[in-house]
């Protein structure tokens, strides 16, 4: 498996992964009050026309992964 | 009983799609077909069951985002988290493609990186149908009896 590089863009990346885990770690486990994942996609999906979107974003990101990306 | 049906199916496109190049035309096919079967299993599981009227759930929606200051500090906490979050991701992605620099990789990039492998694709394959199984037919109303 090839190493991946540490170029500037990969430090920003990081600092985004970290902050994402370290926020879903504070929501899951801190305080129910908190919205979580499970309710950000409860609302995202309560629409007709909401859910299309995401079924068709999911759509796109599958065909860019697997039919452009290597 | 939908599960058994399905999970096999799963597994075994994600198997072949795992032995596939991006360039293949059966890949283009099985993602293509996948994501109209998708959109066709919404319709078909959603009639009569999608929680709130789109018109209904953009007006709730605004609402709630004009009346702010009365909701519970948590509840504003979490979303203004979340935007930057998301927007943080969405906006970083499109920097760094619309760059076009070996110093700023894209997400993309990174995923390339693990799908370029058999076993990577593979499994990606199969993250990919569960999240759209889980987008197509979570958090639905239940039938009336």
């Amino acid at each position: 498996m090839t190493l991946l590089a540490i170029v500037p863009g990969a430090l920003v990346w990081a600092a985004l992964a970290g902050a994402s885990a370290a926020w879903l770690a504070v929501v899951l486990l801190a305080s129910p009050k908190l919205i979580g994942p499970r309710r950000v996609l409860r609302w995202l999906l309560a629409s007709w026309l909401s859910r299309f979107m995401i079924v068709a974003a999911w759509g796109a990101a599958g065909w860019h992964i697997f039919c452009q990306r290597p | 009983m939908y599960l058994a049906l399905v999970a096999p199916l799963g597994i075994a496109l994600s198997v072949w799609q795992a032995n596939l190049s991006r360039d293949a035309p059966a890949s283009h096919w099985i993602v293509a077909l996948v994501a109209v079967s998708a959109v066709v299993a919404m319709i078909l599981l959603g009639r009569g069951r999608q929680r709130e009227r789109a018109r209904d759930w953009a007006a709730g929606s605004a609402k709630t985002i004009r009346a702010w200051r009365a909701l519970p500090r948590p509840v504003v906490l979490s979303a203004v988290v979340w935007s930057v979050l998301i927007a943080g991701v969405v906006s970083w992605d499109v920097v760094s493609f619309a760059v076009q620099s070996h110093a700023l990789p894209t997400l993309s990039y990174y995923v390339g990186h693990v799908t370029r492998y058999r076993i990577g694709r593979g499994l990606f394959f199969a993250l990919w149908l569960g999240c759209g199984s889980y987008l197509v037919g979570a958090w639905r109303r239940e039938r009336a009896k």
